[in-house]
């Protein structure tokens, strides 16, 4: 779990600072604030983490592994760009997770070596993952081509290690009753299943015995049904972090109201959750979560260029996604009087 | 045995309660509102104060300020949206301060309270400041009730209650409540 996290000139994040987070964590801001790219950069350093000295690996150093998600999950020419633009100090970042500390900086001219990364804890368990604002099952088997044997910049590592770990088979037998639960969930918004056909490389929305092709699926359906299937394979676990871009994107405010209820109950089975939203229903719904269960649920929100750290739990932030919300109710008043 | 007295207040076209007549304080009709709005200027307040009970419940009363209003800024009306929600804050939190300090004695020979106000642990007791607003569409509510509860926040640290208890009612919202009367 990620205890606190710091970023100081790490592209957009020129000074973030995030303390005491909670099972469930919310980035709110305006369109090209740096809320994805803040999630990306958890992603890549947590993946690291989980990937250094995983299992027999002892060869490849924790710089490497780090330096090489970076580079294919910015896709940038080398790791240097990550540094904010027009600053001459070094990028910075710093975190606790379970416990351990991780720290690491390095400047704009840096290629791909990343000299001075502090940690001393141990690999991470969970296994972690990026739902980006996209869907990826219809261009599965695309992603996966243009990565493992073209090689090619354009799917960045989130989508190339989603679309990875969704090829696992499900498992059968006992799960967390949380998890299980959460399935059942799942399932009952979802009206049914998605399968891998393995003879045309494609999923398949089964919804009792029809099977409908991933281009007349709903986006939304695929959205919960990728979920669906990583607690199914087992790939989630508890210790898994799950970063969410836009968690509304393509769900209706009810499906977003079950699925939000899901995240937290998964929570409770010890899933953290990072999302990023524009969304008035989701604030409005973390919101009641927070006060119905006496939940911390930490909110960092950006505002041109500030970044702001409160908590759902002592009522709704400042924020302007409720602000808009009254200034369009205060429109429609002045326009219904001309 | 002898039946407790009830009460109900008419206000902007509603009929609030029966409450148990210990249970409430009628602001406008009350010896401390004739003190505190003497001579020039005057103190906004709510409706009413009410010593809520839930149903079957043996817990603590919470404290209920309540404003009724039959008009508010909802498309189609004049009035202003800010100029409302800023005479709203004002008329809830001023009833709020009202009642701490009459419970503290500040006025001594013009304190009306019913006893049971006297004897809350006002260190402990839940509030809740609420809106009645006849007539407005369910839609319509929510924008209010987020303004509001944005011009709370400060006034809702320092007395330790949720900006989220500022709640906006219509009247069919506050009948179920068993706030106003059914019809």
């Amino acid at each position: 779990m990620i205890d606190k996290v710091r970023f100081d000139n790490f592209g957009p994040l020129s000074s973030v600072e995030w303390y005491s987070l909670g099972g469930l964590n919310l980035v709110i801001g305006e369109n090209s604030a740096g809320k994805t790219f803040l999630l990306k950069a958890l992603y890549s350093i947590v993946r690291s983490l989980e990937l250094y000295k995983r299992g027999d690996e002892r060869q490849t150093s924790l710089s490497e592994i780090l330096a090489k998600k970076l580079h294919w999950t910015f896709q940038a020419d080398k790791i240097g760009d990550l540094v904010s633009k027009g600053s001459d100090n070094p990028l910075l970042f710093e975190a606790v997770i379970n416990n351990h500390k991780i720290a690491f900086s390095f400047g704009k001219d840096t290629v791909k070596q990343i000299s001075n990364v502090q940690y001393e804890g141990p690999s991470l368990e969970g296994n972690s993952v990026f739902l980006p604002a996209k869907e990826i099952l219809s261009l599965h088997h695309i992603i996966l081509k243009s990565r493992e044997i073209d090689q090619l910049f354009g799917f960045d590592d989130t989508y190339f290690d989603l679309a990875k770990v969704l090829n696992i088979r499900p498992t059968k037998g006992k799960n967390f009753p949380e998890f299980a639960q959460s399935r059942e969930n799942l399932r009952e918004l979802l009206g049914g299943r998605m399968e891998y056909d393995e003879s045309d490389h494609r999923w398949n929305f089964k919804k009792g015995n029809e099977k409908y092709a991933p281009g007349i699926t709903a986006e939304g359906v695929k959205k919960l049904a990728i979920l669906d299937t990583l607690l199914g394979n087992r790939y989630l676990s508890p210790q898994s972090i799950v970063f969410i871009d836009e968690v509304e994107a393509a769900l209706h405010p009810k499906a977003i109201s079950a699925f939000l209820d899901i995240l937290a109950l998964l929570a409770e089975k010890d899933i953290q959750f990072f999302m990023a939203t524009h969304s008035y229903f989701v604030l409005k719904k973390l919101l009641l979560i927070s006060r119905k269960k006496r939940l911390s649920i930490p909110v960092l929100s950006a505002n041109q260029g500030e970044w702001t750290a409160g908590d759902l739990i002592d009522g709704m932030p400042d924020n302007p996604i409720v602000d808009e919300s009254i200034r369009l109710y205060e429109e429609q008043i002045e326009l219904s009087l001309q | 045995m002898s039946q407790r007295q009830t009460i109900e207040i008419e206000e902007s076209g509603m009929v609030f309660g029966p409450f148990q007549k210990e249970t409430v304080f009628h602001i406008e009709n009350s010896r401390l509102y004739s003190y505190v709005n003497r001579g020039e200027g005057s103190v906004p307040t709510a409706e009413f104060l009410l010593l809520h009970r839930l149903e079957s419940s043996s817990t603590a009363p919470s404290l209920w300020i309540v404003e009724a209003k039959s008009s508010a800024p909802r498309p189609g009306n004049k009035e202003d949206f800010g100029t409302f929600i800023q005479g709203i804050n004002a008329k809830l939190a001023s009833s709020l301060i009202l009642i701490i300090a009459a419970f503290l004695g500040r006025h001594p020979s013009h304190n009306d309270l019913p006893m049971s106000f006297l004897t809350q642990n006002y260190s402990s007791i839940s509030i809740k400041l609420i809106l009645v607003l006849r007539g407005h569409k369910k839609e319509w509510l929510e924008p209010i009730s987020d303004a509001l509860q944005k011009t709370f926040k400060s006034t809702a640290r320092i007395w330790n209650f949720h900006p989220e208890d500022v709640v906006v009612l219509n009247d069919e919202m506050a009948r179920k409540q068993k706030l106003i009367r059914g019809s």
